[in-house]
């Protein structure tokens, strides 16, 4: 395994590499995503799947999906300048590594870090995965913002650009739409079969959502345009977006009231409270990342763009 | 007799997963080699679907439940269905490009 | 736990988020939000000062929270900036209606920050408000205005990656993420050494601290006046707290010996660097951006000072006096220049002079402002500097001595040259838009209160 391993390693290095070295865009966005699949197969010879499952749902996936869009809406370009190398750059980051290597050798290898605090607290937290009670309970707070930072960095993009759909590419024949169909099914069970095992196993709410939005971006790239589920105002797909956030700190402000601290829960309703509240934030992170994706077209953008065309 | 029949069923695993592994090899020179998007995803399609397969009849003779080869044939069947839908797409871009320049129009 | 504590972060983010539900009144709902979050971080001044842990987990299992007086007066500035800038950008309609749901996502996590005592909570609040800080930039119509946001981005984003580089050290080492426990626990060492460099090296950069400063007039340059203002009076002083809490808190135990001089001359390079860009440049926003810069290296000697000292913690509040006056006197600058610039269409240093002589109220509030800035007595400017002065006289570093005096007359210098021009006799060049009256004043009252905050902050440092 040990030459797996390094063997791994060269080729995510080399990965790196080629990605920020190369000259035309569209084969570093490419490499880009390679190298995000071998990072994954690291954390998971790292033993952290729930890393793993993030890394290569949203890291390679969804960013993967999201850096070609942009490049379907920017000229083709390739970087034909000649490129110094940066001596200072060069010693700043060797010395970062150097630093990291002695590092890694004086800290402790066998470091349970936490762990031992966070399975003591586990019969309290409502759900018996490590990963899950700590994001969800322990350190809820983080996970909050967290999905506050995935919200405004949507609300960033629509303040950038009203319109951006990415530039799609004229379809013959039937086959992406019939995979679309075929492919949402599964892609719904999957995202619920995860989202259910987080309680006990790797998985939950990122991983889920991101799965939900990878098949929201192919419906949107089978059909070319974003999902909209019939005359549903657009209310509803902005509180989609903040649903996660708001209905988090909802509950952890009822915890303050309750007496037990805020962004807490009393223990015995802890486990539903958390399912309720990953359920929600699924959906929330499912649609801001399908959004940032396709787009949103809200009834302002397609009056404006009436308006122009008139 | 069952330590006889442990033997042939790895021997055959084995046999399976290499053959398998060969196929890859196979797809991934041609990637390498073929100068046409046409040719190449003809070499990485046909090699990678068969590849995949006899790695998973290969797995499936190790599995040790009938939940484990249920989940390796969803596997192999999933692969199959987004290779097909994707190497589709990838082969009618690179058609509509070859029309597109024989018939000396600008992409 | 007061329900204040939650609030100050929730409130802004609701207004923000009601601003985008309901995006032709974002204006409004953006009022609603500043006055409801100046209000409350005012009324923490009030609170007493604790330290709490979210969820009801003990540390170091759950993320704890501290009110202490630091973090008061970080949320107090904040309150009062960000209300005058808050009323200011209501009164601007060429702003965005996304300004306002970015400026209180922005606000929402500072506060996040200055109440959070958990490293890895303060990366997640550093990452809310990079991005927020980021897209105001960005929503600028000017040319360049995608370039200078984008390098703002990466170098922000580089800056978070440092700063969660020494994160990790820190949880690999003592299994914790609590600042006032690692400071229990903080013992010499090789690795800890690289933790406090790649924290200090992202910070720096967020800080626009010399020679890590060239995004910052970039983006000034580029950015609406209201959104120069939060990034150059609030946005660089978080990550300039951090700076405060992990070399005075956090790393105090390590043996810090060479910091003194790390710091006393990167902050005196930042001031004379800074004021000299500030006295070339033809443009009045990159005047001021540049005076950001040096003011930075203000910052900068009295954490050298600070450190040097081995003074107590207790005693940092030299440095808020500096945080405070800087913050208090940048913003109205930049308002004033917000006023000149769309009075006049144009921010081209030669060509106002006919728009300063004009707008009085404006012109006088750059000047005191200035005054401040330079540290001419009476003012929160002059307190500040004066006890860097006291405090490097302590320390008889002599030289340091000079560079301040010699960054207080390069500061009225460049201040001058803004005043200047308003008593050249340049004749109206072109027709004057027309800007609400109701902005002169906020700015005069603004930089009123940089020259008044030196009479009653005079207890902030017990002298």
């Amino acid at each position: 395994m040990l030459v797996f391993d390094g063997l791994l390693a060269l080729l995510i290095l080399g990965l790196a590499w080629r990605a920020t070295s190369s000259r035309d865009l569209f084969e570093s966005i490419v490499v880009f995503i390679a190298l995000g699949l071998m990072i994954a197969l690291a954390w998971v010879r790292l033993s952290a799947p729930d890393a793993a499952l993030a890394e290569a749902a949203i890291g390679s996936g969804l960013a993967g999906a999201l850096l070609l869009a942009t490049w379907s809406r920017i000229e083709p370009q390739t970087d034909d300048r000649v490129r110094a190398f940066s001596w200072s750059w060069a010693l700043v980051f060797s010395g970062l590594a150097v630093g990291l290597l002695l590092a890694f050798a004086q800290i402790p290898a066998d470091g349970q870090g936490m762990m031992d605090e966070v399975q003591a607290h586990i019969p309290q937290a409502g759900v018996a995965h490590p990963v899950t009670a700590v994001l969800l309970n322990f350190r809820a707070w983080d996970t909050a913002l967290e999905l506050a930072v995935l919200a405004w960095a949507w609300f960033a993009q629509q303040a950038l650009n009203r319109d951006h759909t990415p530039r799609y590419q004229a379809l013959d024949g039937e086959v992406l739409q019939t995979f679309a169909k075929w492919l949402t099914p599964l892609v719904l069970l999957v995202g619920a079969y995860l989202l259910w095992r987080g309680a006990t196993e790797p998985g939950g709410a990122f991983q889920a959502g991101a799965v939900l939005a990878a098949g929201l971006v192919i419906y949107s790239l089978a059909y070319q345009h974003p999902w909209r589920a019939g005359r549903l105002n657009d209310w509803v797909w902005r509180l989609s977006w903040v649903g996660g956030f708001w209905l988090f700190v909802m509950i952890g402000l009822v915890g303050l009231a309750m007496g037990v601290g805020f962004m807490g829960y009393p223990p015995a309703q802890a486990g539903g409270l958390i399912l309720l509240i990953e359920i929600c934030a699924t959906l929330s992170i499912a649609f801001l990342l399908a959004a940032m994706f396709s787009g949103h077209r809200d009834t302002e953008t397609l009056a404006s763009k009436s308006n122009k065309e008139s | 007799m069952a330590e006889a029949m442990g033997l042939i069923l790895n021997g055959l695993s084995l046999l399976l997963i290499g053959l398998g592994l060969a196929f890859f090899m196979a797809g991934t020179l041609g990637v390498l080699r073929f100068s046409t998007p046409l040719n190449r995803l003809h070499a990485v399609t046909k090699a990678d679907n068969l590849g995949l397969g006899l790695v998973v009849a290969g797995l499936i003779l190790q599995a040790g439940s009938w939940a484990l080869v249920f989940k390796y044939l969803i596997i192999w069947a999933l692969v199959l269905l987004s290779a097909a839908a994707v190497s589709h797409l990838i082969g009618q871009r690179a058609y509509q490009q070859t029309r597109q320049t024989e018939s000396g129009e600008t992409p | 736990m007061s329900w204040m504590l939650p609030a100050l972060v929730l409130w802004p983010l609701l207004a923000a988020t009601l601003g985008v539900l309901h995006q032709k009144h974002a204006r409004h709902w953006g009022l609603v939000g500043a006055l409801g979050t100046a209000v409350l971080g005012v009324a923490v001044m009030g609170l007493e000062t604790s330290s709490w842990t979210l969820g009801g987990w003990a540390l170091p299992l759950g993320i704890g929270w501290r009110l202490d007086q630091l973090a008061q007066w970080m949320l107090l500035i904040g309150a009062i900036v960000g209300l005058f800038v808050s009323v200011y950008a209501w009164l601007d309609h060429t702003l965005p209606r996304a300004f306002w749901w970015l400026w209180l996502g922005a606000w929402g996590a500072m506060n996040a920050l200055f109440l959070s005592a958990d490293v890895f909570n303060i990366y997640v609040t550093l990452e809310l408000l990079g991005i927020s800080a980021v897209a105001l930039v960005a929503i600028s119509n000017k040319a360049g205005a995608t370039q200078a946001a984008m390098r703002y981005l990466l170098v922000s984003l580089l800056g978070s990656m440092l700063f969660l580089l020494g994160v990790a050290l820190l949880y690999g080492e003592y299994a914790s993420l609590d600042m006032v426990y690692l400071a229990q626990q903080m013992q010499s060492g090789p690795v800890m050494f690289l933790a406090l460099a790649a924290m200090t090296v992202g910070l720096m950069a967020k800080t626009a601290l010399f020679p890590l400063h060239a995004w910052l007039p970039l983006a000034h340059g580029r950015a609406h006046a209201a959104v120069s203002a939060i990034l150059s009076a609030l946005v660089i002083k978080a990550s300039f707290y951090l700076l405060i809490r992990l070399w005075l808190e956090v790393f105090a135990p390590l043996d810090l010996s060479l910091a003194f001089w790390f710091w006393a001359l990167l902050g005196s390079l930042a001031v004379l660097w800074g004021a000299t860009q500030a006295l070339v440049t033809p443009s009045l926003k990159q005047l001021v951006a540049w005076s950001t810069v040096a003011q930075v290296g203000y910052l900068a000697i009295g954490l050298a000072l600070m450190i040097d000292a081995q003074a107590q913690f207790s005693w940092a509040w030299g440095l808020v006096g500096l945080i405070l006056a800087h913050a208090l006197a940048k913003s109205a600058m930049f308002l004033a220049v917000g006023n000149i610039q769309q009075r006049a269409g144009h921010d081209n240093l030669q060509q106002l002079g006919y728009v300063l002589r004009t707008e009085r109220k404006t012109l006088f509030a750059f000047g005191l402002a200035g005054v401040s800035l330079a540290g001419l007595p009476i003012s929160a400017g002059f307190l500040a500097k004066w006890w860097l002065l006291e405090l490097s006289f302590d320390h008889q570093a002599w030289w340091l001595f000079g560079v301040l005096i010699l960054g207080s007359l390069m500061t009225a210098g460049y201040v001058l040259r803004v005043l200047n021009l308003a008593l050249t006799n340049q004749a109206q060049t072109q027709s004057l838009q027309a800007i609400p009256a109701g902005r002169e004043w906020l700015v005069l009252i603004l930089a009123s209160l940089a020259i008044v905050s030196g009479l009653s902050a005079q207890s902030l440092w017990g002298g």
